[in-house]
């Protein structure tokens, strides 16, 4: 490879891996770790891809919830999904809606327990949270995972419903 | 299309961190390997971008192997310092006007500055040409089916030589240059204006340059360009040395182009003050230094090595989107 011996070579190899290794500590330093179950975390509703399937608008949405969502992620790898991580007034998650595909839709770590079908590994479902589900077109499914009373969860999800547009 | 330029910046200083740390590694590495580090680091941020842009596409995304995540990243110094964006843009705006001020109109108008004087056939200097190509082939520094670039005079006073075209290169050397210079000094000319076709000429210059171009925003791709450019310049020196056997003839030519170059006097005046005539008596300096006080080195690195290289900076630049 060179008239210098690949000793040099693996010090470049070594150098780049180095390189990496603080850009990687860097990124997880600053942004935090990265979304479990190869989901892709975004800072904007406008980065999610188009093509992951229907998407919702919520018609009706409670004074107590904040929008922008909280978090935002997606994936691809394993069955589309997009989920949108709401949070209470108070700052914590209090909801999470998103549609995903195939019979064994992937979500986020954090309620992946809550969904029927669920990997055997994954988290339990947390206490008092509850999930509602309904087929949608093309092998997707619409989830309103939430901890909210059930009745308002309930009128959320009617508003999904109504609000649903195909992408 | 923010998220993307930033990223493309990002690249294109991760590309020039690695070769600084490269050629460290390295050294000693010679003018030609210099070059071939610095495409790179031209070419692969602009492949690091379409990948970026393309892999979401093709159902690729690199999940958990994403180095550094230039857009939440981005998004997280906007709300922590709302003033990033703007500035962020007006470091790239800046930059896009560096780019037309100083390389894009400098080469339209350099251009035009000899595309005006007549080409004269020069029996001699095409007698000089052949014998210096012939050398050129025996060191194996042309391809076999490389066409050797013509030779012509220009009928200009102001002293000139360069390879000219893209198809069809022609070295032209002015009268003006011709009258200055004594035989080996125009023997290095000439050989300095070849080894250029032998490092692939303007074809393989106006391809660095669209790189560039398509950059125009990031100021690592305007250093990296304006180093290879430099390199380029003390590539062609070491090769024309190495083909002539006469580096001094070639150092003493540099100076003398120099100082017959119209306002070079006024230039030396200058110097300290003009960013432009710093750069350029700098590297003067250097190539004059190059040629005089070491052992010209014509090294050129295969295409397993160039191969290497690349696929280790892609894989880096790769991991950052």
């Amino acid at each position: 490879m060179s008239e210098q011996g690949p000793i040099r070579w693996l010090g470049v190899v070594a150098f780049t891996a180095a390189l990496a290794g603080g850009l990687l500590l860097l990124d997880r330093g600053l942004g935090g770790p990265r979304a479990h179950g190869g989901f892709i975390e975004v800072p904007l509703l406008d980065d999610l891809p188009t093509d992951l399937g229907p998407r919702m608008s919520p018609t009706y949405f409670p004074a107590s919830l904040r929008w922008p969502p909280a978090q935002i992620r997606w994936r691809r790898a394993g069955g589309r999904a997009w989920w949108l991580g709401i949070s209470a007034a108070q700052g914590e998650l209090a909801l999470w809606m998103g549609a995903a595909e195939g019979p064994r839709p992937g979500a986020p770590h954090e309620i992946a327990g809550c969904l029927p079908a669920a990997d055997p590994d994954a988290e339990p479902c947390p206490t008092g949270w509850h999930t509602h589900t309904r087929p949608l077109v093309q092998g997707f499914t619409m989830f309103v995972v939430t901890r909210l009373p059930p009745e308002e969860a309930e009128m959320i999800f009617e508003g999904l419903e109504r609000g649903e547009r195909p992408r | 299309m923010f998220v993307l330029l930033v990223a493309n910046v990002v690249h294109g200083l991760l590309a020039l961190v690695w070769i600084a740390g490269v050629q460290r590694l390295l050294a000693p590495r010679s003018a030609i390997w210099a070059t071939h580090t610095l495409a790179l680091g031209l070419a692969v941020p602009v492949l690091a971008g379409l990948w970026g842009l393309l892999s979401p596409a093709l159902g690729a995304e690199m999940g958990e192997l994403t180095l550094l995540r230039v857009g939440p990243a981005l998004e997280a110094a906007r709300v922590a310092a709302p003033p990033v964006a703007p500035l962020a843009w007006t470091l790239l705006g800046g930059t896009v006007i560096l780019f037309v001020a100083q390389e894009l109109l400098r080469a339209v108008l350099g251009v035009r500055r000899w595309q005006r004087a007549e080409r004269v056939p020069d029996p001699a200097l095409a007698a000089l040409a052949e014998r210096l190509v012939a050398e050129f082939r025996r060191q194996g520094l042309y391809g076999r089916r490389q066409r050797a670039p013509g030779v012509a005079a220009l009928d200009l006073d102001r002293p000139v030589a360069l390879l000219a075209g893209l198809h069809a290169p022609t070295v032209l050397i002015s009268r003006g240059l011709v009258a200055r210079l004594d035989a080996d000094q125009l023997e290095g000319v000439l050989a300095h204006e070849l080894a250029h076709a032998a490092l692939g000429g303007n074809r393989r210059l106006l391809m660095l340059w669209l790189l560039r171009a398509l950059q125009a925003h990031s100021p690592a791709a305007l250093v990296l360009f304006r180093s290879l450019t430099a390199r380029l310049e003390l590539a062609c020196d070491a090769l024309a040395a190495r083909v002539t056997g006469k580096p001094a003839a070639l150092a003493s030519a540099l100076m003398a182009v120099h100082r017959a170059q119209p306002g070079a006097a006024a230039d030396a005046a200058n110097a300290a003050r003009t960013t432009a005539a710093r750069a350029d008596r700098k590297l003067l300096e250097t190539r004059v230094r190059a040629l005089l006080d070491a052992r010209p080195d014509a090294a050129t690195p295969g295409p397993a090595a160039v191969l290497f290289g690349a696929v280790l900076l892609a894989l880096l630049l790769g991991g950052v989107r």
